[in-house]
């Protein structure tokens, strides 16, 4: 083997390596985005379920039922990220979408708050009936 | 206003009340400030901005 053929089939080599472990990490990171996409996917009912509690308050405060639902799963999405970079490693002793109810819960309740700030702004009076009607 | 709660999310995911308070635990204390981002980010481009947020979106499958 020459010195140049040589150095042929260490390049060969070389890229042949790259391009195999490029495929491994690709495929292992696609697979997990999918596991991950499909997982949430399941989660939808559970998030419009969590969502349909804030119906009301969202009829009041202007929110659409679908945009009640988008955060309900937005915050889904969050928590379930966050419990994959936390707490995937130990076993938990409660189910993930337990643990996800309450991000779907805190989202909806940090959307509301934002609500009301923003009508507050515009129209402080609007914004004191909505608050005082919520402590009824 | 009806508001979720724990008692909702037991019935909901087949949980004891016991389970649920253990996950919302966990959960308040993994990272509430999480939860501001990811609102401002839906009401900004929807369900779509949430998944470009953490890279589950589309682009690269």
């Amino acid at each position: 083997m020459t010195i140049v053929s040589l150095w042929q089939y260490c390049q060969r080599d070389t890229i042949n390596h790259i391009t195999t472990y490029m495929t491994k990490v690709y495929n292992t990171k696609t697979k997990k985005k999918k596991e991950i996409l499909e997982f949430l996917e399941f989660q939808k009912p559970l998030a419009r379920k969590v969502a349909s509690h804030y119906t009301t308050v969202g009829k009041m405060l202007g929110l659409k039922l679908k945009q009640l639902e988008d955060t309900s799963f937005a915050g889904a999405m969050g928590g379930y990220i966050k419990f994959l970079e936390k707490r995937a490693d130990k076993k938990p002793k409660y189910k993930i979408a337990t643990y996800l109810t309450w991000w779907m819960r805190r989202s909806l309740h940090v959307l509301i708050i934002k609500r009301v700030f923003l009508i507050a702004e515009k129209h402080p009076a609007k914004a004191e009936k909505i608050l005082l009607e919520l402590l009824e | 206003m009806s508001r979720y709660d724990e008692d909702n999310a037991a019935s909901d995911t087949g949980s004891t009340p016991g389970e649920v308070s253990e996950a919302w635990h966990e959960a308040r204390e993994d990272d509430e400030s999480l939860v501001e981002r990811v609102v401002s980010k839906t009401i900004e481009g929807g369900v779509s901005a949430i998944r470009a947020l953490f890279g589950l979106d589309d682009d690269d499958d």
